[in-house]
């Protein structure tokens, strides 16, 4: 089916309309990706080829900022798309701050999308607003020039566990891969280079060991709570396993477990054992993160944007790296795999040739400009991370059992905000003590339960 | 409430009571101009008192002097339409509150001003009837024409989605495109039990109480001080200069100087007091330097504010009063301050109205990375956080928009409750 483009008048946009019409609804291919038959039609390369080159473009809403990294090779994939396939695409950058009010405007139809950026993070609040469209029929989509490889197949069943919802369906397509670690400058500490510690108790002996040299052990921007709790949240991971953050928010019987209870030990032990900067609750960031990549403290638990947020502060000879948070006795050994990526609104005009230009995003030339220009992990395991990052890229293709950022905690923002942060900047600014933090936060959780 | 204006009666160097009567010397088509008949009582102050001018300004005067108030001497407007008059020449004064005349021997003597009670409203300018209807109908044409749009604007701008606010708090909602449900008072009772609710609503009853004692003593200290002080123009820009700066910049800025190696610890230990030294911005200090930095941020400007008004005060009187041997103290309390009270009730509303809404100092403290701690919040922050800002979680509109209407509801209790505080005769000079 061939339809002429808006540039002539109404009689195309009557039929333009009504070929919609007919496809929505009479046809029953919705062009939201939730349908079956829609997701069959685009899973066949020639059959989404026709009905991409048939919706004539996409437009794509990006809140990368003009000028970076991803910006640019964005829009030069989207031209040579554009050139292989006449399908135009319309950029509109708009820049990071909209990345937060991006998923309003398209709830509320103020902004029509073909493709947005989002996000790990983004995932629950997009839901809520029932902005995004499924992308599960997408993984089948083959990538152009790939043997036939989908993009299921070049893109790791890990990362893109990141980018599904709580029911399993995909709501984005991955282009970068966010983790977090434990990070320190080779080149400052060649010990911590040449054996990083597996263990807690691997860990706390390296802290201890710093601590004794006249060193600080670790650099903490205590005025940023939601770094603060990475340590809370990481010893629930390990003793608690993945789930078990997310549990202390729904559950207060949660906070029974004695994983709880020996994850703000391990915090307490931290706070108690002096390691951090001092007046570390007071640090506003970006100052101990800058001081760490100074070399003025040996670790810093930070994403892995931290290389390159660092990088104008570090001496030229800095060799960031990292090591994953330290496993404990019996527990578990997960990896954070968060994940940035291109989501389709359910109310998508063009969602056939928006799934298109995917396929074409996800080549491999495109992803492994996120290693080489924008600096980051790559969400396919074939394209390199930078130096700096290869550690946690490795983790990350090599885990095998992941969590998502935080735990998907977040996902219950008033509870987060409300109760665990306080409680944890609390427990790790050495206010009170372990078990009045798990006292606290049960009653609190209840409290918040029933009040909600 | 009406609006106090003023009269204006140049020259005439009677004695007597204060009166008040209005005439109206103008033409028809103009404004009515009104003179008082009040006359100065006690003894001249002035280096000549052979013409001496009259001022005197009642409440509840006619529209059209209102709307053109009338200047004489070197009479300064109010904002709140009041006018505070200066003499146009030095010379015999009297100082009135409403029909009552105090004078400037009793300032001398320091005795406060007394007051009779509201001036009488004077009779109305007399005009042929027809023509007084046509200049209604018309003035009436002219009102709508010019007032539609604003309350157009108004109502869309404004009142429409302050009510959509209101009819919002009733539900559960996360924004456009998601499910809502009616929930009735549930918002509301939940803000009840909510402790960080609570918490930040404390912090911010904290900050407009000992945050507004901070700032009135140090706006009447300047109010005492720079009034007469050699270089205050320079003094008073000097300290309204934080209140032009971003209040995010400015926090910004001096959150950086309060880190652990910030500059005012390193300054305390270059002046040998480390002991001296703190965390400032950690839980247990950060709310008080959000405290100190919105006094310093926001005194600037009630001080400008305040210094207005004490502008508009004859200088002779404070001739009169140190001639009488009053103290700085004494003049502030005798003559700056009575004089001066319409402008600080006018500055308590503003202050109480705008610290409710503190908010952009403790982003800037705190920074946007992470959310502020509990310790720091206000209720507009809490208010920012639960509508889905500085977090990831679906927001929750409904219950921000109860969040807001109880502030709105809030504001406008302590407002009348200022004002009703603030409220009395005004004391006026004849």
């Amino acid at each position: 089916m061939k339809v002429r483009t808006a540039r002539t008048p109404a009689r195309a946009g009557l039929a333009v309309a009504v070929a919609a019409v007919l496809l929505t609804s009479a046809c029953g291919n919705k062009l939201d990706g939730k349908s079956k038959p829609a997701a069959d039609a685009a899973a066949g390369g020639e059959s989404l080829l026709a009905a991409a080159k048939a919706e004539g473009e996409v437009d794509y809403y990006e809140t990368w900022g003009e000028g970076e990294p991803q910006n640019k090779i964005f829009a030069a994939e989207a031209k040579d798309f554009t050139a292989k396939t006449g399908i135009k695409v319309n950029i509109k950058v708009l820049g990071r701050a909209a990345a937060k009010t991006l998923d309003t405007d398209i709830a509320s139809g103020a902004a029509t999308p073909d493709l947005m950026d989002s996000g790990t993070d983004h995932i629950a609040a997009d839901e809520a607003l029932k902005v995004p469209g499924y992308l599960d029929d997408v993984t089948k989509i083959p990538v152009p020039g790939e043997d036939g490889k989908t993009i299921g197949d070049v893109i790791p069943a890990n990362v893109l566990k990141s980018a599904t919802d709580k029911d399993g369906h995909l709501i984005f397509v991955p282009h970068t891969v966010i983790s977090t670690a434990i990070w320190y400058d080779a080149a400052r500490f060649p010990d911590v280079a040449a054996d990083p510690p597996k263990t807690w108790s691997d860990f706390t002996a390296l802290l201890d060991k710093e601590k004794a040299a006249g060193k600080t052990p670790i650099a903490q921007d205590g005025l940023v709570n939601f770094y603060n709790v990475y340590w809370f949240y990481w010893l629930m991971m390990r003793f608690g396993g993945p789930g078990s953050l997310e549990a202390l928010a729904t559950d207060p019987a949660a906070w029974d477990k004695p994983a709880t209870l020996q994850a703000a030990q391990a915090v307490a032990q931290l706070a108690k054992g002096g390691y951090f900067e001092n007046g570390y609750m007071g640090t506003k960031y970006p100052a101990a993160q800058n001081d760490w990549a100074q070399g003025k403290e040996a670790l810093n638990i930070n994403g892995t944007w931290l290389p390159s947020e660092t990088h104008p502060q570090a001496p030229a000879d800095a060799k960031p790296g990292s090591f994953q948070f330290p496993t404990v006795p019996g527990g578990h050994d997960s990896v954070e795999v968060g994940s940035l990526g291109w989501g389709l609104p359910a109310k998508a005009k063009h969602p056939n040739a928006a799934k298109l230009f995917l396929s074409y995003l996800v080549q491999k030339s495109v992803i492994a400009q996120i290693g080489t220009a924008a600096l980051n992990i790559p969400s396919r395991p074939d394209c390199p991370a930078p130096p700096e990052l290869l550690q946690a890229q490795q983790a990350v293709v090599n885990a095998t059992e992941t969590n998502a950022t935080y735990d998907g905690a977040t996902a219950n923002s008033k509870w987060w905000n409300d109760v665990l942060l306080p409680l944890d900047d609390g427990l790790l600014g050495g206010k009170i003590t372990p078990q009045d933090f798990v006292a606290q936060g049960k009653k609190k959780t209840q409290d918040a339960l029933a009040d909600s | 409430m009406p609006s106090p204006t003023a009269e204006v009666a140049p020259g005439d160097g009677g004695g007597g009571g204060g009166g008040g009567e209005r005439v109206s010397p103008g033409t028809a088509t103009e404004p009515p101009v009104r003179a008082g008949r009040s006359s100065a009582g006690g003894n001249s102050a002035g280096p000549d008192d052979s013409r001496p001018t009259r001022v005197s300004a009642e409440r509840g005067e006619s529209v059209a002097a209102a709307e053109q108030p009338v200047r004489a001497g070197h009479g300064t407007a109010a904002p709140d339409g009041s006018r505070s008059e200066q003499f146009g020449q030095p010379g015999r004064v009297s100082v009135e509150r409403g029909e009552s005349v105090a004078s400037a021997d009793s300032v001398a003597r320091g005795k406060r001003f007394r007051t009779a009670g509201k001036a009488k409203p004077g009779r109305q300018p007399q005009q042929p009837t027809g023509l007084r209807s046509a200049r209604v109908i018309g003035a009436d044409r002219v009102f709508r024409s010019f007032s539609t749009p604003a309350i157009l604007v108004y109502t869309l701008g404004f009142l429409a989605p302050s009510v959509y606010g209101v009819v919002i708090s009733f539900s559960k909602w996360s924004g456009p495109g998601s499910d809502r449900s009616w929930v009735g008072l549930r918002n509301y009772t939940r803000i009840f039990q909510d402790d960080a609710v609570r918490q930040s609503f404390i912090n911010t009853l904290l900050i407009v109480a000992i945050g507004g004692v901070l700032v009135f003593a140090l706006a009447f200290c300047a109010m005492a001080v720079l009034r007469d002080m050699r270089g205050r123009a320079f003094v008073r820009a000097a300290v309204y200069l934080p209140a032009i700066i971003s209040m995010i910049a400015i926090g910004t800025s001096i959150g950086f100087m309060l880190n652990p190696d910030g500059l005012v610890n390193r300054l305390l230990r270059a002046f040998g007091l480390s002991s001296l030294q703190q965390p400032w911005l950690d839980p247990d200090h950060i709310f008080k330097c959000v405290l100190v930095g919105v006094v310093w941020m926001t005194s600037g400007f009630y001080i400008v504010l305040l210094m207005s008004a004490v502008d508009g005060i004859p200088k002779h009187l404070y001739e009169e009063a140190q001639l009488a041997g009053l103290t700085r103290m004494q003049q502030f309390r005798h003559i700056t301050l009575p004089l001066s009270r319409d402008m600080v009730a006018i500055a308590a509303v503003m202050w109480t109205a705008n610290s409710l809404r503190t908010f952009d100092i403790v982003i800037g403290f705190v920074g946007s990375a992470g959310t502020p701690p509990q310790q720091a919040r206000t209720y507009a922050v809490e208010q920012w956080l639960s509508t889905g800002n500085g977090t990831t979680g679906a927001p929750q509109l409904g219950y921000g928009s109860a969040m807001a209407t109880l502030l709105t509801l809030l504001t406008i209790v302590l407002v009348v409750l200022v004002r009703r505080l603030g409220r009395g005769d005004r004391v006026e000079v004849s």
